[in-house]
Order: structure tokens, then sequence, then C-alpha cells
């Protein structure tokens, strides 16, 4: 859209003038003064305040009069969504400024040439011609939950309690903290005494992953945890899009949509495809949160940089070494299984592997097996039906029926699921036990490694499960997995944290 | 009525889901530059084409056209390199996509002329971006023969 300049206003097209000069929101200005008795919007405050949405969003929900007349009266203000400096663009929704993630092309809306971002297009057009709308009036005040704000009941491990003990502590000190806790050890309960004490300071909270599987996984849990607080579950195609909530559940994509929000903003998985290679990801984490806001890391397995924060004592830490169960995590067996990619073009499934899975079948064992990459994954699916008679199927990302094999695997309906490193995250079968074939491969880093073997044993009927990694030659990330499962066991026995520690006084 | 004033269409694809899809980014996320994936494919069936004096894009409704912020079909064409001629104007309607197939087909003509070019004895190239009931096209024919055009035969990326 184009609007009229009329410093500090700007008049869109559909109000002006026949004689007056167009132009496109080309820079951001300092706010419109306020009227403090104009009668505004409740319902456009809750949509706009701490967000950055683009008019085109706006104007599907709110007619472009009601949007002008609020910009008039100073609770409103626009800014270019893509900013063209020495004609290097910017996009100022998603942060990026890859000249090869931009087009430009002749534009029926404002008769320019017109550029847009195609890194953030799918959450709508972010371009030359379309500004971010922004609210600046007074914020709304997020309302108090009704007694009890949470709800659940359960207790705590005594390291799940220690995480919660520091989680509140920054929040009330605005500061940072890693928590760094395991696999298994129960991360979502770590939150719930944080989140309370947020709420009760009226703060908004943020739980940012990924993921939007983590997401869909979370929303009930803490709907039901805080049952008198409302609760937004965003990710791509989701229903509340645009709400308001008490406690924000996004992935990080949908923070795109945020800006200075969340007092308190909790990144789960930090070392997460896609948010560890994606330097607008993080931006868009810092840029939705609050200045001040307090910043919490959670993850089994941080990576290089962020332990090195903590390290040098710039991000406090916190370090939950056991499971839930308190029994120690399993320790994965590195066993040597040759040219294993030959014996599988040769049509034979290597023998080391073949073994294992045969005893775990006998012995009714559910079997998860992780496979470097499709094809082989596919060529290893035909050997084993053609070998034997039960049920086995195979998943990765494109996989139209993962969700559904995933279910089949839980109910007990497969003996045996192959997978790509999709499932290494986030997935529960109980009684499992993990092989991984090709250990040795590139894909298999050692967050990787760590999160896979962190698959297995999770339930306290099962505490041991076996977790053995096929390679075809030692890597650094299976060294560096095994020491870091080690390690952790050693913490959780030093601090008392573990079963068998207690039985042996 | 409509019988016939197309003598012929010629497209690039089978209308499947990579195509589906492909056309879905160009038109609804607006991604002007999915339109560059098909220039070289668009130069070659044009060269095979049967002599031409004009390419005609099929237009967009005002409306639709200022929501969209291009018209596909040009996009198109200027990714391709292919110079055209704008001579259509088109009244908005109901989306195509929205209609059913009945419908479409009985719809009343949304096309007329603009542009000054002299029609009569030209043979035109009609462009589009996907061709389903063909009911479209054979409007913007029967607008263009009407005007004595000598012939009109269409080109579209999908069918």
């Amino acid at each position: 859209m184009r609007f009229v300049d009329q410093s500090p206003y700007w008049i869109p097209q559909d109000f002006a003038h026949e004689n007056h000069r167009l132009t496109r929101i080309s820079e951001t200005r300092e706010l419109p003064p306020l009227n403090i008795d104009f009668p505004f919007s409740e319902s456009l405050r809750s949509l706009l305040s701490g967000r950055q949405l683009l008019l085109d969003e706006v104007t599907t929900l709110y007619p472009l009069d009601v949007i002008h007349q609020h910009h008039l009266a100073g609770f409103i203000t626009y800014e270019p969504s893509i900013l063209s400096s020495n004609s290097k663009p910017r996009c100022l929704r998603c942060h990026q400024q890859d000249p090869t993630l931009f087009f430009s092309h002749p534009c029926a809306r404002c008769k320019e040439e017109c550029t847009y971002c195609r890194k953030c297009i799918n959450m709508g057009k972010a371009s030359s011609c379309t500004p971010i709308v922004l609210w600046c009036g007074p914020e709304a005040p997020l309302s108090l939950p009704t007694e009890p704000i949470l709800s659940w009941e359960g207790t705590l491990s005594k390291p799940q309690h220690e995480a919660s003990m520091n989680l509140v502590a920054a929040i009330k000190n605005k500061t940072s903290l890693l928590i760094w806790a395991v696999c298994g050890a129960g991360k979502t309960e770590m939150l719930f005494s944080g989140i309370e004490y947020a709420l009760s300071k009226r703060l908004r909270v943020c739980i940012a992953t990924p993921r939007t599987d983590v997401v869909l996984e979370l929303v009930p849990r803490l709907k039901q945890a805080f049952s008198s607080s409302t609760v937004a579950g965003l990710y791509g195609g989701s229903e509340d899009r645009f709400g308001s909530a008490m406690i924000t559940i996004s992935t990080t994509h949908q923070l795109y949509r945020y800006r200075h929000a969340f007092d308190v903003m909790i990144v789960d998985e930090v070392d997460a495809f896609p948010y560890s290679m994606d330097e607008s990801l993080q931006k868009a984490v810092e840029h939705s949160r609050k200045k001040d806001a307090t910043l919490i890391y959670l993850s089994a397995t941080p990576n290089k940089s962020i332990q090195a924060a903590a390290k040098r004592g710039e991000l406090p830490m916190v370090a939950i070494s056991a499971r839930y169960h308190a029994h120690p995590l399993p320790e994965p067996v590195p066993k040597w299984i040759g040219n294993w990619k030959k014996s599988i073009d040769r049509k034979r499934i290597p023998i080391p592997l073949q073994k294992w899975i045969i005893h775990r079948l006998t012995n009714q064992i559910p079997i998860l097996v992780f496979v470097p990459n499709i094809p082989y994954m596919e060529r290893l699916e035909k050997l084993l039906s053609t070998s034997t008679t039960a049920k086995i199927a195979a998943v990765h990302a494109e996989d139209p029926g993962r969700k559904e094999r995933v279910q089949q695997m839980r109910d007990n309906q497969l003996a045996l699921l192959l997978t790509t490193t999709i499932l290494e995250r986030g997935v529960t079968f109980k009684g499992v036990e993990v092989a991984v074939l090709g250990a040795e491969e590139e894909i298999f880093t050692e967050s990787a490694l760590v999160q896979i073997a962190g698959r297995a044993g999770r339930n306290k009927d099962f505490p041991k499960g076996n977790v053995t990694f096929f390679h075809h030659g030692y890597t650094k990330a299976i060294l560096e997995a095994q020491a870091h499962i080690r390690q952790m066991n050693l913490d959780a026995k030093k601090k008392g944290w573990l079963l068998t520690a207690k039985k042996g006084t | 009525m409509y019988h016939n004033v197309l003598d012929q269409n010629r497209s690039l694809y089978m209308y499947n889901e990579a195509l589906k899809e492909l056309i879905k980014r160009l038109k609804y996320q607006r991604d002007w530059k999915i339109a560059s994936c098909f220039a070289d494919e668009m130069n070659k069936m044009i060269r095979e084409f049967p002599a031409y004096d004009l390419i005609v894009p099929i237009p967009l409704g005002n409306r639709r056209l200022h929501e969209r912020g291009f018209n596909q079909t040009e996009a198109l064409l200027y990714e391709a390199n292919l110079p055209f001629t704008s001579l259509l104007a088109r009244k908005d309607g109901e989306k195509q996509s929205k209609k059913s197939k009945k419908e479409r087909i009985h719809t009343e003509n949304p096309f007329s002329l603009v542009g000054k070019e002299e029609l009569p004895g030209k043979k035109i190239l009609l462009i589009d971006d996907l061709y389903t009931t063909g009911t479209t096209l054979r409007h913007a024919a029967y607008t263009l023969k009407n005007a004595e055009a000598k012939a009109v035969n269409s080109m579209t990326i999908g069918r």
C-alpha cells in the first residue's frame, strides 16, 4: 500500500486526496503524539500488543479506517518490513539480509519495483510496500489467573527441585539460566514453579521450541497444570495464531510475529534443527522477548557455544544429571560392524546387527534402529521383512504416515521401527532398546547420539535398555557421546541423585 | 457460441501435486520468483508453436490484481523474457478456483478489449497459468476473434 507522507502521520492512499503524492513507508518514524482520550479498541490492542504484524494481516481482521483512526490518535505506528539501505535489503520481520533470499518485481500495488523477503513468505509477504503495524498505545495489563495458579499435584524429584529453585530465582532476578537436563529428567515439570511465580507477577511467559511436535505435546500438559490461565499453542497452521495468552507455546518460526512481548522466554532444545542452524530464528527469539526479559535455555545437549558461555560464567548453569526415576542413563555400547553398506548392497543384513535384532525379537523387546539415510533404511527394511515375520516399519521426515507409525510403535503393534534421526528427540517407547547403524556417519553428531541413547530406559519399570552403536570406525562424536553420558552418570552419583548410590550406603 | 474459437492449446505439464504446490506459491503466497522456474520450458515450447504476431496474457480483474500485487501470467512472461501486449481487461468475479466445473462453463464472458492494437488479421498466442475447463481461454479467444483476430492459440503451464 502507498501513503501520503504528512509527518508524523502516514495517510493511506484510500483516504488521500487525488493530488497528493503517494509514497511507500521507507523509514521508522518517531511516534505520533498520543491522544489519551481516544476510545481505542480493546480487541485491536490485544491483537497488536507485543506483536509485529504485516498491514495485510491486520486488514483481514479490521477495516483500514479503524486502523487509521488509531494511528491518528497515536496508538498505532508503522515501520517498513523491508528496509533497503545502499540497495542492500534487510527484512525487519525475520531479520535476514542474505541477498539471495530477496527478490524484486514490478508491483501493481505500489507501481514501483518492489522487493520482498522469500525467507518468511510462508507467514505472509513482507515487501517494500507492506508496512509492519505496531501498537504504541498503553499496553494491555495482563490479568491474574485465579488461585490456585498451579493445579499440578505431582512431586518433583530432587534434581527437578533443584532446577525449579534455580529457575524461580532467575525469573525473580531477571537473569539468564541454562538448564542442562539429561533426556528423561522431566523437563516440563521443572518449569512449573517458575511459570507459577511469573504468572503471579503478571509476567508473560513463552516457551519456544524449534519443533512443532513439542508444541503439540506441551500445550495439553500446560493447560492441565495451569487450568485458570490462558495457554496458546502456535505452529504453522495452528488455529489461535493471533490470540493473546498468559502462556504462549510457540515454534521459533511463529515468533516472527512478536516483538518485545515476553517477560520470560524459555527456549527448549536450543540445539535442535533448525534453530541451531538458523541465525534468523535466534534473532526472532531475541526480538520477541522484552529487553530485560529472563532468558532460559533448556537442553539435554547444549551446543559448544552455549557450553562455553556457561564455562566462562557468562551464563549461569544448573546441571540436572539424573533422570526422574533416579536410575543412571544407559551407557551406549560401541560395536564394530565392518563395511555395513557393502553388506546391505549385497542384500545381506550385517551379522552383528542381525544377531542383536534376533535376540530382541525372540525376547519380545521393542526395537528402534537408527539409520543414517533413507535409501539404506529402505533397503534394510526390505531385507528385514523378508527374513522375519515380525512387524516392521520405517519412518522419515517426509513420510506422510509418520504419526500413525510412531503411534503403532507406542501401542506395541510393531516389533521394530527403523528411523532416520527424525526420532532422535521427543519420543518415548516403553521398554525399547536402541541400535544405531553406521554410528560413524557424519549425521550422528555427539548431540544426536546422546539424544538417541536417551530414548532407552525412560520408563521406571524398564530403566536399563541396551543401546548399541554399530560402527565402521570410531569417530570423535561417538567418543564424546560416550564421555558425555558417563560424565552425567558420575555427576548424578556424586550428588546422591541415583537409587543405586543409595543402596550402596 | 464459444465452440471452436480457440484453435489449439498446448500445456507444459500435466497438473500434478508438485505443479499445484508451485502455482500455489506463485499465486497465493505471491512469490514472484517461482515464475522463473518455467522460463526455459516456456521458451522451448513457444519456438515450436505455429507462427503468431502477438503474445497476450490472460489478465486479472483490478481487485484481484491489487490483492496479489502482480498478474502471475505476466510474471511468467516477464521471467521468460517474452515480450507481450496487454489487449484484454477483465471484470472481477468469483475466484475461478472457488467455482465448480459447471459454474465455470456457464459464466458470462468477463473479458473486454483494451489496447489500440489493430487486431484484424493478427495471429494471437494467449498465455495463462492453468487450463482447467478451458472456459477462460475460450472466453478470451471469443473476445479476440470478435474483433477479427485471424487465429487464437493458447499455451498454459499446467493442464
